[in-house]
């Protein structure tokens, strides 16, 4: 992996915890002491001055709401292990829990949550449920972020209907993660961002190289493209390549460094 | 009047594909959704000799986790033991429900129910994930029957996902409902008519395209076509057009039982109900 410690990276994307039920997910658990320290060295190794912590969006919940609520008081927990390093709990609220999910987001503004997130193709309701649009208002109201995986072909996660709630709610930052996972995905997302300005995108998992990156800086700029690693706990990676790919791009040392950090910092009201 | 078992009747709101039912708070609803589907009669002069198996709502409020869970299936029991044109219930278990699925897989087949709903979109799972196929096995081996969702464009219960689920159970039946909604899943399933067939197909969403019929044929010779509406239409009417459309494409009168109610009887170990 090569170190980039002057750029102070801020990495969008990264997950606490694993995934159940689908084959290849990723991640395992572990102890907090262990998978902080094991995150740590990650991130140092790559140059990463800051992340965002997201749950793995595929989990058990049993007890239903208290489990949702258990799992993001445990990423709060979290933060506190290192909090120059991990500012920012993007948390989730599941949108099957119906109103339940809508008074979560009170009590995780109560908590300091900057942002919500969620996988909705592994979260049993459409990105653009009327659900959906009960959580975002709360979270409208309280100033979080939006982050929301739009993985192709994700059925449920699809761009169209991240795109509804983005028009819906101007004033609230909205990230289509997972953008770059197919030539048709990204150009359905760029075609949303040209018209809906609080739309942004990040690279993680991406299938189209430099290309990817260039096409998306090419159509709007350096302002809309966040970096993130889509790191999961206890992951082992041995190459960096989301990086890479920003580098490669040759943008300008500006909106490198709007992509490498100050975008998200502006989208998660950091600065 | 011929009979039908319509193998997939399930509570949908016509107006919201996603609406999410909650097993307590909305049973006056849930009950509506079934009225305007059921089958009207039990075979009295002039009248259709329907019957049903119902299943839960697919999309279900679960923030009570599983009490959630049991409360509907709890539900859905209710209203087949109250009711004589339910000929059985299907369950649902939440797949992720760590230490909970097989105990409700459990409790269903104690209680008689026949069989038990998956989807991967409403459940968040990938339907060939490796928890998908040990669920699936002990639903089996608990003498309920597996039913899976398929919904076009859906990547989480996709059809291939459910036949390579299928390939790796050869020995156990499972019913696909909905692959007929979309042209693709439609061809797909015409593409793969001579595969060994521990799957079977019903007939919900099936528009009435001339497409279908042209292999329903074949699937009603190999005893893998079932009628089943999904909720997308009334039974009876869905009934009338589908036995309508089958005659008019020639298949015997024995085929059409077949796909009408006998193949599914089968599957489910259910007496005959002849007007």
């Amino acid at each position: 992996m090569s170190a980039a410690p002057n750029l102070a990276i801020f990495d969008f994307h990264q997950h606490m915890g694993s995934l159940i039920g689908i084959p290849g997910g990723g991640g395992a658990n572990a102890t907090v002491e262990a998978d902080v320290e094991r995150r740590l060295a990650f991130m140092d190794g790559a140059g990463i001055a800051q992340c965002a912590l997201m749950p793995g969006h595929s989990y058990s919940a049993p007890r239903g709401a208290a489990d949702i609520r258990a799992m993001n008081d445990d990423l709060v927990a979290y933060r506190r292990h290192a909090p120059d390093r991990f500012p920012v709990i993007a948390a989730t609220v599941d949108p099957r829990h119906g109103d339940h999910a809508v008074a979560e987001v009170e009590r995780l503004a109560g908590m300091g949550v900057q942002a919500l997130s969620w996988h909705n193709r592994m979260q049993g309701l459409p990105i653009d449920h009327a659900v959906m649009f009960a959580i975002v208002e709360k979270a409208d109201k309280a100033g979080m972020a939006i982050m929301a995986h739009c993985y192709a072909n994700g059925d449920f996660e699809a761009a169209w209907r991240l795109r509804r709630l983005a028009e819906a709610f101007p004033d609230t930052q909205f990230v289509a993660l997972d953008a770059m996972t197919s030539p048709e995905n990204l150009e359905l997302i760029l075609a949303i961002a040209e018209v809906v300005p609080n739309f942004h995108l990040d690279m993680t998992t991406t299938v189209l190289g430099v290309d990817g990156v260039r096409r998306c800086l090419d159509r709007l700029g350096p302002t809309r493209l966040v970096f993130g690693t889509n790191y999961y706990s206890m992951g082992v990676r041995s190459t960096l390549p989301e990086l890479d790919l920003v580098r490669g791009a040759g943008p300008t040392d500006e909106a490198l460094a709007l992509v490498m950090g100050g975008n998200a910092r502006r989208i998660l009201r950091l600065d | 009047m011929p009979g039908y078992l319509d193998v997939s009747l399930r509570f949908v709101d016509p107006l919201d594909d996603f609406r999410l039912f909650d097993a307590v708070a909305d049973q006056r609803a849930l009950v509506e959704a079934y009225t305007r589907l059921a089958p009207r009669g039990l075979g009295g002069p002039g009248e259709p000799a329907g019957q049903c198996v119902l299943a839960p709502p697919t999309y279900y409020q679960t923030a009570a986790g599983v009490e959630a869970m049991r409360a509907v299936n709890d539900f859905v029991l209710g209203q087949a033991r109250a009711r004589p044109e339910i000929a059985a219930a299907f369950g649902v278990v939440e797949p992720k429900y760590e230490g909970h699925a097989e105990p409700e897989l459990e409790r269903l087949a104690a209680q008689g129910v026949k069989g038990v709903v998956w989807s991967g979109r409403a459940q968040g799972v990938f339907v060939n994930d490796a928890l998908m196929l040990s669920l699936c096995a002990k639903a089996h081996d608990l003498g309920l029957l597996s039913m899976y969702l398929t919904a076009p464009y859906s990547s989480n219960e996709a059809l291939w996902r459910i036949l390579a689920l299928a390939r790796r159970c050869p020995d156990v039946p499972v019913i696909v409902s909905g692959a007929m909604q979309g042209y693709d899943n439609a061809q797909h399933v015409a593409s793969m008519l001579d595969d060994p067939g521990n799957v079977y197909f019903d007939t919900a969403s099936w528009s009435g395209s001339s497409g279908f019929i042209q292999f329903a044929g074949r699937l009603a010779e190999k005893e893998r076509l079932v009628f089943g509406t999904g909720g997308s239409a009334p039974a009876d009417q869905a009934a009338g057009k589908l036995r309508g459309a089958l005659a008019a494409a020639g298949l015997s009168e024995g085929r059409i039982e077949g796909v009408m109610h006998r193949t599914a009887r089968k599957l489910l170990g259910l007496a005959e109900n002849r007007a």
